[in-house]
């Protein structure tokens, strides 16, 4: 698959202008110089009631739809404290790059990151507000989490087996007579193969070759 | 739980709990009337007829306290087979809805009756015909009057509405109307409501709410609204007559001389009891309800 993308005509503005429009009305888009944000009231409604209501801000980086939107709360409501997962910029850490790419919101209308992902983030932050803590759990800051992430797909690897896998998922191709990263010892097509062709069929090599970087820096 | 909430925190948790969300249980009795209703007229007059939702529903305004259910069923201007003129499209859309309801004739409506438990609750179905092939100028029939004829555009009346950028305020507004029983017409009021705050949008809620309400209090009789749709054809004079303008004033002034007593829990009440551990409980059940969740992660400390 193809991963990289033209950056955004008016077309595509004007598309995802009126995809937003159409679902979530009061998100109000603004642009400039090809610049796309998204700004207004956010409301969490479950079972016909309106749980809360949140005032954010959300930027369409150039590379969007390869990078994620960038969404910031705007009302000053929540904190940029560790156990927000909010960035010294204000911008809330919605999920990683692997989540995003593997549950293909890259490939989806921004309205399903908008209603799954960022509704989930802030859903989560209301439960934390009232001392009820990350409703699906939470990662670990930095390398850390993207080490707890691999886990859940390629089992208790340690950072330096990690570090093997993204150097294989961060190439163009991954050939089966070579070792597996797993240090088992056997060729990867006799021993991780489909696992690392999941993961190669949503993540592209960038993001990998990005969170190898990470871990390679955190290890020093 | 509205002890140490101030006047803005109060009216976002007030207008919260006006909210009515798609899966709440009043809409999905509006979307099952509403599917009643068209399947009957569908029945009668094939497809034909454009059947969508006016009011409300489609400008964005519902709030829980004062919700109607308009049906718009507007036929083609050259569809003579189903009627030959404007009066027959009133008339026979009654007569079609009365092998199944009781109906009262409005000016411009027909009025569905005993569809709910609430007294103030109304099904409304509005016949007319286009005026082109356009399909979007309206003539409506006016059952009582001298004019018998009316002009009107639904969607610049939808436009008008859902993009003024104040629609928080048309909703507090709509419930102020409802407890306190105004006979002013919704549609004036959002028009008034619109008209006072074209240059206030930018300000806080509870500032456009006591600029509207000053407005109301003090300089009544120099607003001035319009049909969006036929400014000039559509006269609402009669509609903001002096009688409705006077209750209007009236009213306000006593809200805000409560506002500035007790603050907008002095007007509205106090807000339903709502613990801590049913918000928990309710969000709990919302994030159970999500299939495919994903985890907040930070690339770095702050």
């Amino acid at each position: 698959m193809s991963h990289r993308r033209p950056r955004h005509d008016q077309a595509q503005l004007d598309r995802l202008k009126n995809e937003v429009a159409q679902a979530f009305p009061e998100l109000i888009a603004s642009e400039e110089a090809g610049h796309l944000r998204f700004k207004g009231p956010f409301r969490i409604e479950y079972e016909g009631r309106r749980l809360d209501t949140y005032e954010i801000e959300i930027d369409l980086p150039q590379d969007y739809p390869d990078s994620q939107p960038i969404v910031r709360e705007s009302a000053g409501r929540i904190p940029r404290a560790p156990d927000r997962h909010v960035n010294s910029d204000g911008a809330l850490c919605i999920c990683l790059p692997e989540e995003y790419w593997l549950h293909g919101f890259a490939e989806r209308p921004l309205i399903d990151y908008i209603s799954g992902p960022v509704r989930t983030y802030l859903l989560g932050n209301s439960l934390v507000e009232l001392g009820a803590g990350w409703p699906h759990g939470e990662w670990a800051h930095g390398s850390e989490g993207l080490l707890q992430f691999y886990q859940e797909h390629l089992g208790p690897i340690d950072g330096r087996i990690l570090r093997g896998y993204l150097d294989y998922l961060a190439r163009p191709e991954v050939r089966g007579h070579w070792l597996c990263p797993c240090g088992s010892g056997k060729v990867v097509r006799k021993c991780h193969m489909p696992a690392l062709r999941r993961l190669r069929d949503r993540i592209p090599p960038s993001v990998a070759a990005k969170s190898l970087s990470m871990l390679a820096a955190s290890s020093k | 739980m509205t002890n140490n909430m101030n006047n803005k925190d109060y009216l976002k948790v007030f207008l919260d709990s006006q909210a009515l969300s798609d899966d709440s249980t009043e809409l999905k009795e509006l979307q099952k009337i509403r599917g009643e209703v068209e399947e009957l007229l569908r029945d009668e007059f094939d497809s034909s007829p454009t059947i969508k939702y006016g009011g409300s529903k489609a400008k964005g305004t519902l709030v829980r306290e004062s919700y109607d259910l308009d049906i718009i069923c507007y036929f083609p201007r050259d569809d003579d087979e189903n009627a030959e003129t404007l009066e027959e499209v009133f008339n026979n859309v009654r007569k079609a809805l009365e092998t199944k309801y009781t109906v009262v004739t409005k000016t411009q409506a027909l009025r569905l009756m005993g569809l709910s438990d609430k007294a103030d609750f109304h099904v409304d179905v509005v016949p007319g015909r286009y005026v082109d092939d356009a399909k979007s100028d309206t003539f409506l029939y006016r059952a009582s009057g001298d004019k018998k004829r009316l002009k009107t555009n639904l969607d610049t009346h939808i436009k008008h509405v859902r993009d003024s950028g104040v629609s928080d305020a048309i909703k507090v507004l709509k419930v102020w109307r409802t407890r306190k029983s105004l006979s002013v017409r919704t549609f004036v009021l959002e028009l008034a409501v619109i008209e006072l705050l074209k240059d206030h949008k930018k300000d806080s809620l509870e500032e456009q709410l006591k600029h509207v309400l000053t407005e109301l209090r003090d300089n009544v009789d120099d607003i001035t609204i319009k049909d969006p749709a036929n400014p000039d054809g559509n006269d609402l004079s009669e509609a903001f007559d002096d009688n409705v303008r006077q209750i209007l004033a009236l009213v306000a002034k006593d809200t805000l001389t409560t506002v500035a007593a007790s603050g907008w829990e002095g007007v509205f009440g106090a807000l339903p009891e709502d613990s801590k551990e049913s918000r928990v409980e309710a969000l709990k059940r919302a994030a159970a309800g999500i299939s495919a969740p994903t985890k907040p992660w930070c690339n770095r400390l702050v």
